[in-house]
């Protein structure tokens, strides 16, 4: 019964939120550090002993306040984020009886605020008059929309795809977080008098005289919108998929995907693991996943790894993935990997050199690559930017604008981007960087 | 080592210092006699009157369904203290007079202390006399009240001396060999003439209790006080963990003018090394009730394994060595030896770097405290003043202490 449609029903979130005493009680072990080291790591800066303190003394919409204050969207990121390896990991209560929740504590403002009747709305100031376009509507988009809206901008995103939100509508499984939880989040920016266009593209359907004419800057967050495929022997024909598209066809349930039983996952990365974990979860039933270097290496979140091994993906470290063999009729019956050896370079870097004759066969009837994304050179070329050597969007640090002094850019299309907060962070930083170049004028 | 918890309260020996506090409204012979099962020292029996008659106030008071206590919280800690708005139900001495009887015959090593309350001659007489004949092996008055419709409206005759040492007199008349014990609220002034008046008057022994009247809190959603009964709310009597230090500071002042009478403490020891505080400043016994209600009649257990493994830790034999051990240390503060000089110290194996130690010198402008790029906090020899404020703050237990220097 291989390559049969897959009927994807949809996953229902899997995480659960503690209860209110239970959340007292451990913001309560909180020692309320001077200088808290929780909050210097985390990429948002949120004052999280001054949101654990509020919770202690019962002020939870003043402590669902101080978090949206800088991060917009806490339902999101405490589902998604790595906490544990930012803010949790440097808790100070790690020694004394382990870390504090911090992501647990959030997520259950976040979903009280959800539930309630008058969900926070921030106070928006006077006007100062300028108007700013956003391209692109994923997390740094609307963190900087966000942003830009508190300070007295006026802005309208334009978004390519029917659904905004970007990574949060598209790249994380329903098990992690539910979609009434990101639509509620989306909501809450277009709840500010943002003004969201979707299927538009930028400088095709709008080109940049009219950007131009109609506002005072234009802030790229494009993100890297092509997935990368390998060039091997065989990579042409067949089952192949990348793990962008499975993601997005598990959140968009209208695709139908024809995944076989035997499914060979090409690469190490958060996609990556949450592509294998949500493949097994759906009940395909043999998922390998071959990654080049080894465990140490992987640029993956703890948890989410966890998950993956504990859903019963099969992981291959220091394997590459050599040729695809397909039959006559284009079908794929395996592929062929090849053992790495691990080398240190200059820097941080370590090398996955392929070992001459360690090639070994797996059958394999789907090939999904996962190892990573580009940019969508389309924009570039049309607004005539500059690219940097690892082909992203060149930006001046200080100011995050391009060769074009109109326009700006921002997140995974100018650096590498970790996750989620980390992208509401650029987000921020690259709104506030807009407003102080316009107040210049 | 055998430890030796027995203790001898004027002359009535306690198999341990430890004795279950009856509040009402409801009592029975049941419950107190579980409690002397689980092997408390002793009990205190509900109040009895000479006028009292059987149950019509607990029976109001159950048909009523009101609230009469309300726990008071402090952030995730819950009952740290309670208060209560007080029902006058005292029990019927008949009723009394049999339990007293029946409980004796069932425990004769345990203590039974029957409480009453009287306003007149006439009542302190008789129902000490009735007391006596059966059986009671402590009869304690209650002067912190007296006979009146509603605490607000009573006259306590604590607040008169000359009425505490007549009534003092009667029971003691009324007594006759029974020991007694005088209950009185702890702040009532001139504690070294109330001592020597009640002395004088026949008393053998004081229970102090520090129940200072209270609100345990206010509903912010209505405005209405708790505990609400009704839609209305009344001013409580307090008690519980909360109150330990305070009841210890009015053990502390009764304790520096006695001379002579028996001290039972009452009110805010949760377990043995509050118990063993109370000891130390002064009371030969302690009686209990928030605690049991919280932790259940086996607290007894808990306490009696806390104080016998402290006393053998420290070598001593028996825990009347204890009693008012502490009280000699105690001086006005313009006394104070200041010349020996301490210093803030700070063990950097148990440091957990919050920096909390730095915020609090740098609040109070000493700076004596200072903190490293990597967190690590040392102390300004120097600068620091000793007054220990960061080693009260510091979240972790036993990471810094005071150390002695010379000067």
């Amino acid at each position: 019964m291989s390559n049969m449609p897959k009927v994807i029903k949809g996953f229902s979130e899997e995480t659960q939120t503690i209860s209110y005493p239970e959340a007292i009680e451990e913001a309560s072990r909180c020692y309320l550090c001077w200088d808290a080291p929780c909050q210097k790591d985390s990429p948002t800066k949120t004052d999280i002993a001054g949101f654990i303190s509020r919770i202690c003394s019962r002020n939870f919409r003043g402590a669902l306040r101080l978090i949206k204050e800088t991060n917009y969207f806490p339902g999101i990121t405490s589902r998604v984020s790595p906490y544990d390896e930012q803010c949790e990991e440097v808790c100070l209560r790690k020694k004394f009886g382990g870390p504090i929740k911090i992501a647990e504590l959030e997520r259950l403002l976040a979903d009280c605020d959800r539930n309630s009747k008058h969900p926070y709305l921030p106070e928006i100031p006077e006007s100062i008059g300028k108007t700013v376009a956003i391209v692109g509507s994923g997390p740094t988009g609307l963190a900087a929309a966000v942003e830009l809206v508190l300070n007295g901008c006026k802005v309208i995103i334009y978004e390519s795809s029917r659904v905004a939100g970007g990574v949060f509508t598209k790249g994380i499984p329903s098990y992690l977080i539910s979609d009434a939880v990101i639509s509620h989040e989306i909501q809450g920016v277009l709840d500010l008098g943002v003004d969201l266009v979707t299927g538009i593209n930028v400088g095709e359907s709008i080109n940049l005289m009219s950007l131009k004419h109609s506002y005072n800057a234009l802030l790229l967050t494009i993100g890297l919108g092509i997935p990368r495929r390998l060039d091997i022997p065989g990579a042409d024909k067949g089952d192949i998929f990348t793990g962008v598209e499975i993601l997005e066809s598990l959140k968009l349930k209208e695709k139908r995907l024809r995944l076989g039983e035997n499914v060979v996952v090409a690469g190490g990365g958060n996609i990556s693991i949450d592509v294998a974990a949500a493949l097994r979860k759906l009940g395909v039933g043999e998922v390998t996943l071959l990654y080049r270097r080894g465990r140490e290496q992987m640029p993956v979140f703890r948890k989410r790894y966890e998950l993956c091994e504990k859903n019963g993906v099969q992981i291959l470290f220091c394997t590459v993935l050599k040729e695809i063999i397909s039959d006559g009729q284009g079908t794929i019956t395996g592929v062929v990997c090849q053992k790495t050896e691990l080398k240190e370079e200059e820097g941080p870097t370590i090398v996955a050199i392929p070992v001459e004759g360690s090639e070994f066969k797996l059958s394999a009837d789907t090939v999904i690559f996962s190892i990573g994304q580009r940019l969508d050179k389309r924009l570039i070329e049309l607004f005539n930017l500059e690219l940097t050597e690892k082909g992203r969007i060149k930006v001046d640090p200080e100011t995050n604008q391009t060769r074009d002094p109109f326009i700006f850019a921002a997140g995974s299309c100018v650096e590498r981007v970790d996750s989620v907060i980390d992208a509401i962070a650029k987000g921020q930083s690259a709104a506030r960087k807009i407003v102080r170049e316009l107040l210049k004028e | 080592m055998e430890v030796n918890l027995s203790i001898n309260f004027c002359g009535v020996k306690f198999p341990n210092p430890f004795i279950v506090s009856q509040v009402p409204p409801i009592g029975n012979v049941e419950i107190v006699a579980s409690q002397l099962q689980a092997g408390w020292g002793g009990v205190v029996l509900r109040k009895t009157s000479l006028n009292a008659t059987p149950d019509k106030h607990t029976i109001a008071y159950q048909r009523q369904r009101a609230p009469l206590y309300r726990g008071v919280e402090y952030e995730e800690k819950r009952l740290t203290d309670l208060g209560w708005i007080e029902p006058l139900t005292p029990a019927p001495l008949e009723e009394t007079g049999r339990a007293i009887t029946i409980l004796k015959e069932r425990f004769p090593e345990h203590v039974i202390i029957a409480s009453m309350i009287g306003a007149n001659r006439e009542e302190w007489l008789k129902v000490s006399r009735r007391l006596h004949q059966a059986g009671a092996d402590l009869i304690e008055c209650d002067f912190s009240i007296a006979l009146g419709e509603s605490p607000e409206e009573r006259e306590i005759i604590a607040h008169d001396l000359k009425l505490m040492e007549k009534a003092a007199r009667y029971i003691r008349e009324g007594a006759r060999s029974t020991p007694v014990m005088l209950k009185l609220p702890g702040m009532i002034p001139d504690r070294g003439m109330v001592i020597e008046t009640l002395k004088e008057a026949g008393a053998d022994a004081l229970t102090l209790f520090y129940e200072p009247r209270g609100v345990p809190g206010i509903n912010l959603t209505n405005f209405v006080p708790f505990p609400n009964v009704g839609g209305k709310s009344s001013i409580c009597v307090m008690g519980g963990a909360a109150t330990k230090p305070y009841t210890l500071g009015m053990l502390a002042e009764w304790g520096v003018a006695n001379t002579g009478l028996a001290i039972s403490a009452l009110g805010g020891a949760y377990n043995w090394r509050d118990s063993v505080e109370f000891i130390l400043i002064g009371a030969s016994v302690l009686q209990l009730h928030g605690a049991v209600l919280q932790r259940g009649v086996g607290l007894v257990d808990e306490l009696k394994s806390g104080v016998s493994d402290y006393l053998e830790e420290k070598m001593i034999s028996s825990v009347d060595k204890l009693v008012g051990k502490s009280l000699p240390f105690f001086s006005l503060s313009k006394d104070l030896p200041r010349n020996s000089a301490v210093v803030a110290a700070i063990d950097e194996k148990l440091c957990s770097r919050c920096g909390i130690c730095y915020r609090i010198c740098e609040g109070l402008g000493y700076n004596a405290i200072g903190i490293s790029s990597q967190r690590k906090t040392s102390v300004d020899k120097k600068k620091c003043v000793g007054d220990g404020l960061c080693v009260a703050a510091c979240p972790v237990a036993g990471c810094m202490s005071l150390r002695r220097i010379s000067r």
